[in-house]
């Protein structure tokens, strides 16, 4: 069941109704099976894998607390399980491609060449989210922290429709405090809750599935796009993915402050970012924050030496970009931002020796520079991250510095509705943004006052929908994050 | 003590109670304003974008369905256009129908292909052979009219030429039909407003005999009524056309309204197809225009060899001349030319139709008035 679809539409009222209606002790059990429901209206049999490994970390979580001394060995065995099921489901076949890639290389020395076959597997949706939920749990129990008592509240932890697919990755500290203390819908909640959903409905089907027939002919045509058509099909693709992606998270985060939870933020203006570093605080927070506190800082983190921790980052990085997708330019795109970031902390450095670099970045163009070479970096990486393959990246990042006539791409951006429905939506952006609206307070005055009006907000909610539905194109397109 | 209290919260209760209801009645004014201005502004951002436009088609009595005279439509389903119906409900230009001196009209009948949605207005065809026929001479000026309409079979194309074209005077008129599409002629009466049209069947002395059955039943029923009810919003409002399309979305989601459609085979459908080509004919003799015939190949290598064999004969018949355009279609595909979008001709198309087009008016001599 897709958030953007007439399914979601029907669902979602329908539970909230029931939540909020049904009597407090009954509400977890009922998001629990409404949770089900929604994982299982994709793929039944898939329950069933949710419902193992849910038990199974239960029980790893139980065993955590009561055999401190053995907790290692627990611990263990809880990541092979979860990893297991994440390499098994998710990596099987692209272990198996390159295990037939490499014998194929050494044909002439080998005497046989088997066959490797490939494997049927359906990816299970959301594997890589909640296995990482998973550990996160079993890894702070194995700190310390105390387990989750009812199966029932770690089953809802564990399959929380509105983060269940795509997250925000949840801590189960924030989840489970939020669940002793099941509230009532406020007005501001209802309100903020809505207006999260609309505005993650728009980003989604008006601005990401309307930017995505630009990507697809650029990405899919290499050699026959042109120098502009390769920049517009690249920046295309960086605005798709966060619109996809941060439209995706507003839905889960607006459905769930709609059934009084709050989750935690994914997205902070990520192409904004001033350095690398920076963008990674923006960009996807939850996943970022997790691979800090569960890989990164287990590595080592900084604290073992300078060479060590650009290593640290460069293994955080590579495998952050391999849990993305089972194929060789993820990886790329996570060593990418890996040495990107080795650079960056390198610089860094070397401008907080020098007084007048350090000059030179706090001057308006230097800051302007930091983002512009910031946004090209990243630019650059979601090319490795969206081509087909390697190869086929590097022809269209060197598309992008031959001079060629462009045709496929522009053409299409000047037919597309995105035309109007980008700048609608950054005037929405720039009137919604905390510092735009400090530096313009009588705007913000009036848009407070706008927003405060109780006769103008439902029209507006009930036209910002009809706005979503207007710019939604024929062929509907399913979260880019769905896939991972 | 508890009566006080009691009497406290009575006239608690009744403050609110007034409160709440003038509250609510001061509402509906400034309710119905809101929604005005969001409804205003809805219009204007659909307008800049080009949404909302896509339902062009109303009910006409003479041929069952024609374009809204006047509606401006940005067209995106299949390739992409944005164009403007004229008075007349033509895919064209404003056209007076006082025929200009020194003026060689041809009448352009068919169906989308003819209509060309898919380009731009200037790239269509029939734009391409009025360049090029006025670039050819010094002496005529000629104005290439575009009649086509989506989904018209062979009937409409009649009815069409009948109602309207021949007020426009033409001097030639072209019948485009998709060989495998036009003669489809038979009636259904589930169809909704596009097969909402007049019938034709042969009588015991094969005369041709119109049936307006269907598109009656379907005028009086409550889709048809609807339609009709809701003709201005359908005309003018893109908000209308934003919730329509979405509603037409579910509901062809759960069902295919054209499900219980079975076509008779075209052998048996012919005889009328027949008939109609020679009542255009008869109708065209009778206006001092000439006529001609041309078949439009479908997507991709066409093999309706059976179908242009009844057209090649029906024309030989009447003395029509006909152009098949299949050979020029089928040299091009094989060279690996790209002609069409999914179903409908792109912008080579139509230059490859008109390049033939226009070499064949010249070389049969139809570019002159008839003697």
């Amino acid at each position: 069941m897709l958030f953007n679809s007439l399914s979601y539409l029907l669902f979602f009222p329908v539970v909230m109704a029931a939540y909020w209606l049904s009597p407090k002790r009954w509400r977890r059990a009922l998001l629990l099976a409404a949770s089900y429901f929604f994982y299982m209206s994709w793929l039944k049999a898939y329950g069933l894998l949710l419902l193992a490994l849910t038990a199974t970390n239960y029980l790893l979580g139980l065993l955590l607390d009561r055999f401190r001394d053995r907790r290692k060995a627990i611990l263990l065995a809880g990541l092979a399980v979860n990893l297991g099921a994440l390499c098994f489901y998710k990596y099987t076949n692209f272990l198996l491609a390159a295990l037939s890639d490499g014998m194929k290389s050494l044909g002439p020395w080998l005497s046989i060449q088997p066959d490797l076959p490939t494997a049927n597997i359906i990816l299970p949706l959301g594997i890589s989210f909640f296995a990482f939920e998973f550990i996160h749990y079993l890894m702070d129990i194995y700190r310390g922290h105390k387990p989750i008592r009812s199966l029932v509240d770690f089953g809802l932890f564990a399959a929380f429709f509105p983060s269940q697919i795509a997250g925000p990755i949840k801590r189960y500290q924030d989840f489970m405090h939020q669940l002793g203390d099941l509230r009532t819908l406020s007005r501001e909640s209802l309100h903020t809750g809505l207006t999260l959903i609309l505005q993650g409905l728009f980003k989604k089907v008006a601005l990401s599935d309307n930017l995505a027939p630009l990507v697809s002919t650029g990405f899919q045509h290499t050699a026959s796009i042109g120098t502009l058509d390769a920049w517009i099909a690249t920046v295309a693709f960086a605005f798709q993915i966060y619109f996809d992606f941060s439209g995706y998270t507003d839905i889960g985060r607006g459905s769930a402050l709609l059934l009084g939870f709050s989750l935690p933020d994914n997205f902070n203006l990520p192409y904004i970012a001033s350095n690398l570093s920076d963008f990674w605080k923006r960009w996807h927070i939850s996943l970022s924050s997790w691979l800090r506190d569960y890989l990164y800082i287990p590595l080592g983190g900084g604290r073992q030496g300078r060479w060590r921790k650009h290593a640290n980052l460069l293994i955080t990085m590579l495998l952050g970009g391999l849990w993305h997708g089972a194929a060789w330019h993820y990886v790329a795109w996570g060593g990418f931002h890996g040495l990107g970031l080795v650079v960056s902390h390198e610089y860094e450095s070397l401008a907080g020796r020098s007084k007048t670099l350090t000059a030179f970045h706090k001057t308006a163009v230097g800051k302007a520079s930091s983002l512009a070479v910031t946004f090209t970096v990243v630019l650059v990486g979601w090319v490795l991250f969206r081509a087909e393959s390697v190869g086929s990246a590097f022809e269209i990042i060197t598309r992008h510095f031959i001079l060629s006539p462009s045709d496929a791409v522009v053409g299409l951006l000047l037919e597309s509705p995105v035309i109007v429905a980008l700048p609608l939506y950054s005037i929405y952006a720039l009137l919604v943004n905390e510092s735009f609206k400090q530096k313009l307070p009588a705007l913000h005055a009036f848009y407070g006052w706008l927003f405060e009006q109780t006769s103008l907000r439902w029209p507006i909610y009930a036209g910002a929908f009809l706005a979503a539905i207007g710019f939604c194109p024929t062929k509907a397109e399913p979260f880019i994050y769905f896939q991972f | 003590m508890p009566t006080v209290a009691a009497d406290s919260r009575h006239q608690a209760s009744q403050v609110k109670t007034k409160t709440r209801s003038s509250w609510r009645w001061s509402l509906v004014p400034e309710l119905a304003l809101a929604c005005a201005l969001v409804l205003a502004g809805l219009e204007l951002i659909f307008f800049a974008a080009g949404l909302g436009e896509q339902e062009y088609l109303q009910p006409d009595r003479a041929t069952g369905t024609a374009p809204t005279p006047g509606k401006h439509v940005t067209w995106r389903q299949e390739g992409f256009s944005r164009t403007s119906f004229n008075s007349a409900g033509m895919r064209d230009i404003e056209r007076r129908t006082t025929k200009p001196p020194k003026t060689f009209r041809v009448a352009v009948l068919g169906d989308s292909y003819v209509e060309s949605l898919q380009v731009e207005p200037d790239r269509s065809f029939c734009q391409l052979v009025e360049n090029r026929l006025n670039a050819a001479s010094t002496d005529t000026h000629f104005e290439v009219m575009n009649f086509g309409v989506s989904a018209y079979n062979l009937g409409q194309m009649y009815l069409r030429l009948k109602s309207l074209a021949l007020n426009f005077k033409p001097d030639l008129v072209i019948l485009a039909m998709r060989i495998d599409q036009a003669p489809q002629l038979d009636p259904y009466a589930h169809g909704g407003l596009i097969f909402a049209r007049p019938t034709f069947s042969l009588d015991a002395k094969k005369n041709l005999k119109q049936d307006n059955t269907v598109q009656d039943a379907w005028l009086k029923s409550p889709d048809g009524q609807r339609t009709q009810g809701l003709s201005w919003l359908r005309a003018n409002s893109r908000v209308w056309g934003v919730i329509s399309l979405s509603v037409q979305h579910l509901v062809r989601n759960n069902q295919n309204e054209l499900c219980g459609y079975r076509e008779r085979p075209f052998d048996q459908q012919w005889p009328i197809a027949h008939a109609l080509i020679k009542a255009v004919n008869d109708l065209c003799n009778q206006e001092g225009c000439r006529f001609m015939l041309l078949a439009l190949p479908g997507p991709g290598p066409d093999h309706n060899d059976r179908q242009l064999k009844l057209l090649s004969n029906s024309a030989i018949t009447f003395g029509i001349p006909c152009l098949n355009l299949t050979p020029a279609f089928n040299q091009a595909f094989a060279k690996g030319a790209n002609l069409y979008f999914t179903s409908h001709m792109n912008e080579s198309g139509h230059q490859l139709l008109a390049d033939e087009l226009s070499k064949f008016l010249k070389q049969n001599d139809l570019t002159k008035p008839q003697p």
